[in-house]
């Protein structure tokens, strides 16, 4: 009872704010909420919830890189990271999403590992196929490169021999 | 001709009919050509230069009859399946290329061998001088190609599709290759090839080409040849919802219209729903003359029509250039006049709607967009936007829809400065949610709404949210009036900045 008590009477947080702003649809004001963060790991998941239920997926992703660049160990922001970069088709930004979340599970102590677990094998395959597409891209460009410059030097060689003959 | 344009046509369900991709085709073409020609003018030394007439006619019949079956296959070598826009960048380019290589060199060069040959014929018959015969043959090849050009784009692909054109070229070049082995007399060898060529088309006929796959979950409805794209309907479910995207020249996950059961919003990710924020942000128009350009599939129409404020009375004119992509959302889009409300102008350029207006619009919508991804350049320059606020009543709306990846995206920012140069006032910028569109706002008279104020509540939750996206710092952006380089009916680079655009976007996804 007296717990209860104090986490009403305890301020919110940012982050609950930017929250609760976010999901009220003001999303000026949470954003403010969001930046007034002092902790820079509650300050980047504020940042990345307030720009994904936005919209701006693109603005989220590099809030999240952002975040995680700045050594900000933290599942929740590696699963966001992978979540988008996997919505987004940015096959690197997964990979390297999954990588990060991957090290952080080894850790049996993580709070809500199983849920953590479960996101990352709902989209391990999905992460494996943007790196092989992104692959097939490399290759299907290089060959047509090669095919291109093969005919190139081919027709030049044809048009002088041949002009030369004809 | 026949050739050249069908090979375009050819490729663009894969790579698209952009600028790029009719610039490989023809360069491959021109290329082959003298190639062709050079080994013509070899073989006219022959002997017998009829019998390598009927050679290279043979030849190019057959090469012309495989193109479409082997279409499909090259394509897939140089373009992996399902690629997003952003992800296939330069490879629309190399591909394509590569691809027209592959593809239509053999075809080109042996019809490049039939001119010299013609020509030695003719001059060795007697009949003419060198300089005469070469003149005969240029005026039959040119006169050839004339009706090729208006044969195949008015008649032969919207009537009997892509692979039968090809086809059809096919036969009628085995048919010359039989009639030059005849003229020769005997030979049987010779003739047994002629028929295979003049055969082999024909038993192809039935054979429809590969077409790009489709996107998991997706269910061809119908597709049409159109004098200008491949166009077709597809359906998905969504969360319970059908969905129908009508699209041109496909391989990539992009579209030109949607439509779903409901009128109204469409599901986040659709920037069809911010045209519908002006008749909430000027909540005092009560009657609204809508003037979309780019009309496709009505997708504009149905949004507004079930997006409105109640008592909000609309009626709508919308130009459409594909008379193909009207009568297919006539049939599978719930396109209609209904009762008056809604104008079609099928075939007609958005310019020319723009122009025959003054002052007749509250709402001007323009979402044209050609060669699956770019925007025309008369439909971006500073003259037509300064038409178009002449079309608008003052304090008149513009809306336009533009492709681009934020607001430091090349097209964006010519397309976002050009328009505030020929409004003469600043134009907002809204990134549309869970997309990778921009909505461009614009007023005649007036600037728009400060987004970043959170508009009152409309008593409607969808329109609530749907306002409030834009209310965070980030997701808007003034263009104001430049006085530097703007892009003009004389100089309008759009489709370069549109690859710029692209390619950006494929180096940050490989970040």
């Amino acid at each position: 009872m007296i717990a209860s008590w104090l986490l009403v009477l305890a301020p919110q947080t940012a982050l609950e704010t930017a929250v609760q702003r976010t999901n009220a649809g003001d999303f000026r004001s949470a954003w403010s909420a969001a930046s007034s963060a002092v902790d820079p790991l509650e300050r980047a998941q504020a940042k990345v919830f307030v720009r994904q239920h936005a919209g701006d997926l693109a603005g989220a992703l590099d809030e999240a890189q952002l975040g995680t660049r700045a050594a900000l160990e933290d599942p929740w922001l590696a699963e966001r990271t992978l979540a988008i970069a996997v919505s987004l088709s940015r096959a690197k930004a997964a990979a390297n999403a999954l990588s990060q979340l991957d090290a952080l599970l080894l850790d049996p102590n993580v709070p809500n590992r199983g849920a953590y677990l479960e996101a990352a094998s709902r989209v391990r395959s999905r992460v494996d196929a943007l790196s092989t597409g992104a692959r097939a891209r490399d290759t299907a460009e290089s060959r047509a490169r090669f095919v291109v410059l093969g005919f190139s030097v081919t027709a030049l060689c044809a048009l002088v021999f041949l002009a030369r003959k004809a | 001709m026949a050739v050249e344009l069908a090979a375009v046509r050819v490729q663009s369900p894969w790579f698209g009919a952009s600028t790029a991709v009719w610039t490989n085709v023809i360069g491959v073409v021109l290329l082959a050509l003298s190639i062709g020609y050079l080994i013509g003018a070899r073989a006219s030394r022959s002997a017998q230069p009829q019998r390598a007439l009927g050679v290279t006619l043979s030849l190019s019949a057959i090469a012309c009859a495989l193109v479409p079956v082997a279409s499909g296959p090259i394509a897939r070598i140089f373009l992996p399946p399902h690629l997003t826009l952003e992800q296939a960048g330069t490879l629309t380019g190399w591909g394509s290329l590569a691809a027209s290589v592959c593809l239509f060199l053999p075809a080109a060069t042996a019809l490049g061998c039939t001119a010299p040959l013609a020509t030695e014929i003719l001059a060795r018959g007697g009949r003419a001088s060198a300089g005469s015969a070469g003149g005969r043959v240029l005026c039959a090849s040119t006169l050839g190609s004339l009706l090729g050009t208006f044969a195949t784009t008015y008649s032969l692909v919207p009537n009997l599709g892509t692979t039968r054109t090809f086809l059809a070229a096919g036969i009628v070049l085995g048919a010359l290759a039989l009639l030059a082995f005849f003229a020769l007399g005997r030979g049987s060898a010779r003739n047994a090839v002629a028929l295979v060529a003049l055969i082999l088309p024909c038993a192809l006929w039935s054979v429809a080409a590969r077409l790009p796959d489709l996107t998991e979950g997706d269910v061809l409805l119908a597709s049409r040849e159109s004098t200008y794209q491949s166009v077709r309907i597809v359906e998905r479910t969504e969360d319970g919802s059908r969905l129908r995207h009508l699209q041109v020249n496909e391989s990539f996950d992009s579209f030109q219209s949607v439509w779903s059961e409901r009128p109204g919003f469409l599901p986040d990710g659709h920037y069809y729903n911010l045209f519908a924020f002006p008749l909430w942000w000027s909540r005092d128009i009560t009657t609204w003359r809508v003037g979309v350009v780019g009309l496709g599939g009505g997708t504009a129409w149905r949004v507004l029509d079930g997006a409105k404020p109640t008592g909000v009375e609309l009626s709508l004119v919308g130009a459409e250039i594909d008379p193909a992509v009207v009568a297919l959302a006539r049939e599978w889009m719930d396109l209609s006049d209904q009762g008056g409300r809604c104008r079609v102008l099928s075939g007609i350029d958005g310019r020319a709607l723009v122009a025959k207006t003054h002052a007749g619009f509250e709402l001007l919508i323009l979402d044209a967009y050609a060669n699956q991804t770019e925007i025309p350049p008369h439909l971006s320059s500073v003259e037509f936007f300064e038409a178009c606020r002449a079309s608008l009543v003052e304090r008149g709306w513009l809306v336009a829809n533009v492709g681009g990846f934020g607001f430091d995206d090349p097209v964006v920012t010519s397309v976002g400065e050009t328009l505030a140069t020929a409004f003469g006032t600043r134009v907002l910028a809204v990134l549309v949610p869970y997309s990778r569109n921009v909505a461009l706002f614009a007023r005649r008279g007036s600037e728009p709404i400060d987004p970043l104020v959170v508009p009152p509540k409309s008593g409607v939750a969808e329109v609530d949210r749907q306002l409030a996206a834009a209310t965070l710092p980030g997701l808007s952006h003034w263009f104001a009036p430049t006085s530097g380089v703007v892009l003009t009916d004389d100089l309008n680079p759009i489709q370069t900045r549109q690859h710029e655009s692209i390619e950006r976007a494929a180096r940050r996804g490989l970040e």
